[in-house]
């Protein structure tokens, strides 16, 4: 993707959630002009920078908004609950379009009708003064409806038009394209002309003047008063396309076939046979075809072809073919045959015959040329006009130097270099004069009227410099300091994320490959017998530890954020959701600046808004459910994170209606995920922790906000999957409380080696419960499993090697006891047999990718300080 | 090299016209308002500037006429801006602006102006 776009997509971003938050802050305090102007700021800016690009409806949507907000911050209309949930309904759709345009790289023509709508709603409520511009608009839908006035269609050759009229009752639709750009379209870069000759499919097409030209003294070059219209056979979204820029002046409308049946020529002259009608009407009626057709084609052989007769009888002849039981159409021609009048057609001014011609012909002024002496004159103008602003400012010496430098400039390249050295002494005057009529009668005197171009003899000339350095250096001070006091903001820097993963992944090679030095030391001492040596490299290592391990927390301190990432999308959340449901909740935000990993952040984010829904949904009650209750009757909700030591809580607490562990107990019973005994054995809390089992929802039906397929168990694998615990607790009519208990960085993992079958193995520590030698005595098989009672527990065991599928027994030590690591699995304690115990390291694990990432039972890889590999298991696949 | 401060607080429209002014060889520089822009101005002056309006902490006016009063610098000012009123441009030409341009320049627009104002013929 192109940077520019890049930049461009997470800077409109940060603005739309920025846009969100200003919007739900302004509802708590709807008077401030200062928030309020922030807001138009962001949606202003945002809108700036669409127009960078080619999202004219996000660019609509947009404009649309920064009026609106401009005139709430004029006071012309005033902030209301409903002009937010609009402008949050703007903000979702620009959002939408940004996310269009990050997956696809542009937005599909698709959007332009509810681009138009939402503009549209929003414009509404800037009220009458600022509807204008959009009357097109508003007129869309009625006009849609009119039948096309196509008198003007005439102007076909008939050859075309018939051949048209075959292929549209062959299927080929045909439209028609009205477009009538607003007047002022010159001046928005917009080239009419040219896009109607961009229509696909065209096969005709006229501009008029929408109203009747003015005399020629009175008439304005600069404002566009033409309508253009097209016949083409494309589709109509080809041509939604083509106007998406300004949907609002385009009609499109389907011409029947039957409007193309117009006859034409010369009505004067020629024989009239009445008897031939009569004829052709009993024809008609006795549904006698061949014997209408016969009696056409006679007369048609008697009548001049430039007779308007002989034109009506061969589309006669044509609708006779092609649309045979046409009866009303045939009808109608045979009536005017009768009359010989056509029906009146308006004056056609001019017509573009531009049949097939639309790819041969080379593309007249394509885009605006911009030529260097119209830009020599408008800068020239604006010198004017700055030269006539008031000269009473302060800045006036300043801006009259700026004017002369410019002017010296730019009358420098264009070669007219006999006003320049007057020019300087002009500027002197001015500045003594305060004044800024010496240069302005220097303009006139020197500024030519139409610039010719000449081509350009450079002649060096001293540019009026800034005068007087002393002063300059004087305000240097005296800046300095006002400055200083202003500005206070952070120096941020924002990094490309694949950069901070790319130096995370380095250091972490680098803390593995220093471990490679104790190695190095002991190989000094025992195979070369090098004893000092050996010391220095210990001492040495000693040294790059520490810094490896600083370097390791100073990066791992860079993918910190805080979690007031993944918190800013509550408010909008909790807001949209409770005035769905009709509840009353506030919420309160604790702890936002709590940093936590990145990748646990960006796990955590759909956990916490199923969480947040269900307290909304399930938790909090209606405000009369509340105040039966006798509690407050807007709910509390909370979200809180706090860190202690090494690890971060995140708690959501609802003061709703709780969880009864009995309807919890009835339920798992239901749904046969408990059995009899385990109902009655069941604590409380335990009763709680099934709502984390899968397939339970303690609600029958779906509702639209919590249940979406989603129960709390995928919150818990989705905690746990970044080394995450999640807890609930629950008082039946005071609230719940749910508490995610999350590492603060995942990058490094303590594991532990085991040996089997001579290899080695590493097992997640934060699994283990704890490692024994058990003697092979105390192995009992029960139900063909081989299990053994520890601390009054017993525990299946299951040996590494049948789980890897080595071909090998478990070794025992001297005295027959077998190494045994008793890992968590889902609460349930579970043995695992190994030959022998190594030590705990810390390594950086590397998640398995390519061919081996398909691989169940292992849960990464990790370089060991030797240099060899280690493979790291997950017990919880394997078992 | 001829240098150019860029002056606006979106990093979308920086970009845009760095990249268009890059291309045609000139020397760029950014600043994200007009506080920001003083303090590179006092260090060394450019020879031109391009400052948008609306702009958090000091606006383009701001800058503008806190640059002229002090005579800190006076090479030209574009001043680019997505109003189209009258009145704005008015006030950007009192402010000490010597070029008014509505937003999104054109990059041969931007170029043509910026040569005519450096007083460089057009390569």
């Amino acid at each position: 993707m192109n940077p520019l776009l890049e930049q461009f997509l997470s800077e409109a971003r940060e603005f739309l959630q920025d846009i969100a938050e200003k919007l739900m802050q302004l509802e708590g305090d709807p008077d401030s002009t200062q928030m309020m102007n922030e807001l138009f700021r962001l949606v202003h800016t945002l809108k700036g920078n669409s127009g960078l690009f080619e999202f004219p409806e996000m660019t609509r949507v947009l404009h649309a908004g920064e009026d609106l907000l401009d005139a709430v911050r004029d006071g012309r209309v005033n902030y209301s609950q409903e002009l937010a949930d609009r402008l949050l309904d703007a903000m979702d759709f620009v959002n939408l379009l940004v996310d269009e345009v990050e997956l696809k790289g542009s937005t599909g023509a698709g959007h332009a009708q509810n681009a138009v709508r939402l503009a549209e709603s929003l414009r509404q409520l800037i009220g009458s003064a600022a509807v204008e511009t959009f009357d097109a608009a508003d007129t869309l839908d009625s006009a849609d409806h009119k039948i096309p006035d196509l008198s003007e269609l005439t102007a076909l050759p008939e050859q075309l038009r018939m051949a048209l009229y075959r292929g549209s009752l062959n299927g080929a639709e045909l439209l028609l394209v009205e477009y009538c750009p607003e007047p002022e379209c010159f001046f928005k870069g917009e080239d009419p002309f040219y896009q109607v000759r961009q229509i696909p499919e065209s096969v005709w097409q006229s501009v008029q003047s929408l109203e009747p030209w003015p005399q020629l003294s009175k008439l304005d070059a600069y404002s566009c008063n033409l309508v253009f219209r097209a016949l083409t056979t494309a589709l109509p979204e080809e041509l939604y396309e083509l106007f998406r820029y300004t949907p609002e002046q385009v009609r499109i409308v389907p011409v029947p076939a039957i409007m193309l049946v117009l006859p034409q020529g010369d009505s004067n002259g020629g024989p009239v046979y009445d008897d031939f009608i009569t004829d052709a009407l009993k024809f008609l009626d006795a549904d006698d075809l061949p014997g209408l057709k016969a009696s056409a084609r006679v007369l048609l052989a008697i009548s001049a072809p430039s007779l308007w007769l002989s034109s009506a009888l061969s589309w006669l002849l044509l609708v006779l073919e092609l649309d045979p039981d046409n009866r009303a159409a045939q009808r109608t021609l045979i009536a005017s045959l009768h009359t010989l009048t056509a029906p009146l057609w308006s004056t056609v001014i001019t017509t573009i015959d531009t049949v097939n011609e639309d790819d041969s012909k080379p593309q007249l002024s394509t885009t605006l040329c911009i030529d260097e002496t119209q830009d020599f004159d408008a800068i020239l103008q604006a010198q004017r006009e700055i030269l006539a602003q008031p000269d009473s400012d302060l800045w006036l010496n300043g801006r009259l130097t700026g004017v002369a430098s410019t002017l010296a400039a730019c009358h420098r390249i264009a070669g007219l270099t006999d006003g320049l050295p007057v020019l300087s002494e002009a500027l002197a005057e001015a500045l003594a004069q305060a004044s800024a009529s010496p240069l302005r009668s220097w303009l006139e005197d020197y500024a030519p009227q139409q610039a010719e171009v000449p081509s350009a003899a450079m002649q060096l000339v001293e540019a009026a410099e800034p005068a007087n350095e002393a002063v300059e250096e004087e305000s240097k001070v005296q800046l300095g300091r006002r400055t200083e006091d202003i500005y206070t903001g952070p120096k941020t820097l924002k990094v490309d994320q694949e950069k901070i993963d790319l130096l995370m992944g380095l250091i972490g090679e680098m803390v593995v490959a220093k471990n490679s030095l104790p190695y190095l030391a002991v190989k000094a001492e025992t195979q070369y017998g090098v004893r000092e040596l050996s010391r220095e490299i210990k001492s040495q290592y000693a040294v790059i530890n520490r810094i490896a391990e600083e370097m390791q927390d100073a990066i791992m301190q860079v993918r910190m954020m805080p979690v007031s990432f993944i918190f800013q999308r509550f408010p909008r959340l909790v807001r949209d959701t409770s005035r769905k449901l009709g509840k009353e909740v506030n919420l309160f935000l604790e702890g936002e600046t709590t940093e936590i990993d990145k990748n646990i952040v960006e796990a955590l984010s759909d956990p916490l808004i199923h969480i947040v829904r269900n307290s909304l949904d399930h938790g909090i009650e209606l405000p009369e459910v509340r105040r039966a209750a006798g509690k407050p009757e807007a709910g509390r909700l909370t979200i809180r994170a706090t860190q202690e030591s090494d690890r971060v809580y995140i708690d959501i607490s609802d003061d709703g209606k709780g969880i009864d562990p009995k309807v919890i107990k009835d339920k798992a019973y239901e749904k046969g995920l408990i059995d009899e005994a385990t109902l009655e054995r069941l604590t409380d809390q335990e009763a709680l922790n099934l709502v984390f089992a899968a397939g339970f929802s303690t609600v029958e039906v779906i509702s639209d906000l919590s249940g979406r397929g989603v129960g709390m168990d995928v919150v818990r694998n989705a905690v746990e999957k970044v080394n995450g615990t999640v807890s609930l607790e629950s008082e039946a009519g005071k609230g719940t409380r749910i508490r995610l208990s999350l590492p603060l960085s995942m990058a490094v993992t303590n594991v532990i080696i085991v040996e089997s079958d001579n290899q080695l193995f590493g097992i997640p520590m934060d699994m283990v419960v704890e490692t024994v030698r058990i003697p092979r005595s105390a192995i009992h098989t029960i139900k063909r499993r081989q299990t053994t009672v520890l601390r009054n527990r017993i525990v299946p065991l299951l040996a590494l090697n049948d789980l890897l599928a080595l071909d090998a027994e478990p070794r025992t030590n001297e005295d027959d006891m077998l190494a045994t690591l008793v890992v968590r699995i889902n609460d349930e304690h579970i043995g695992i047999l190994v030959d022998d115990f190594r030590e705990t390291v810390d390594i950086i694990l590397k998640p398995m990718v390519g061919i081996i990432g398909g691989l169940g039972g292992y849960a990464g890889s990790a370089l060991l300080g030797d240099g060899s590999v280690l493979m790291v298991l997950n017990p919880k696949e394997l078992v | 090299m001829k240098r150019i401060l860029i002056i606006d607080d979106a990093a979308t429209v920086r970009l845009y016209h760095r990249n268009i002014l890059e291309a045609a060889g000139y020397a760029v520089e950014e600043a994200v308002n007009g506080i920001e822009a003083l303090e590179k101005v006092m260090q060394t002056p450019f020879d031109l500037y391009v400052v948008d309006i609306n702009m958090p902490k000091l606006d383009g006016y701001g800058f503008l006429k806190e640059m002229r009063r002090q005579d800190i610098d006076q090479a030209p000012a574009i001043m680019v801006s997505t109003e189209a009123e009258a009145d704005d441009r008015q006030r950007a030409y009192r402010a000490g602006a010597n070029l008014y341009l509505i937003k999104p320049v054109k990059p041969a627009e931007l170029l043509i102006h910026v040569h005519l104002l450096l007083g460089e013929v057009r390569a």
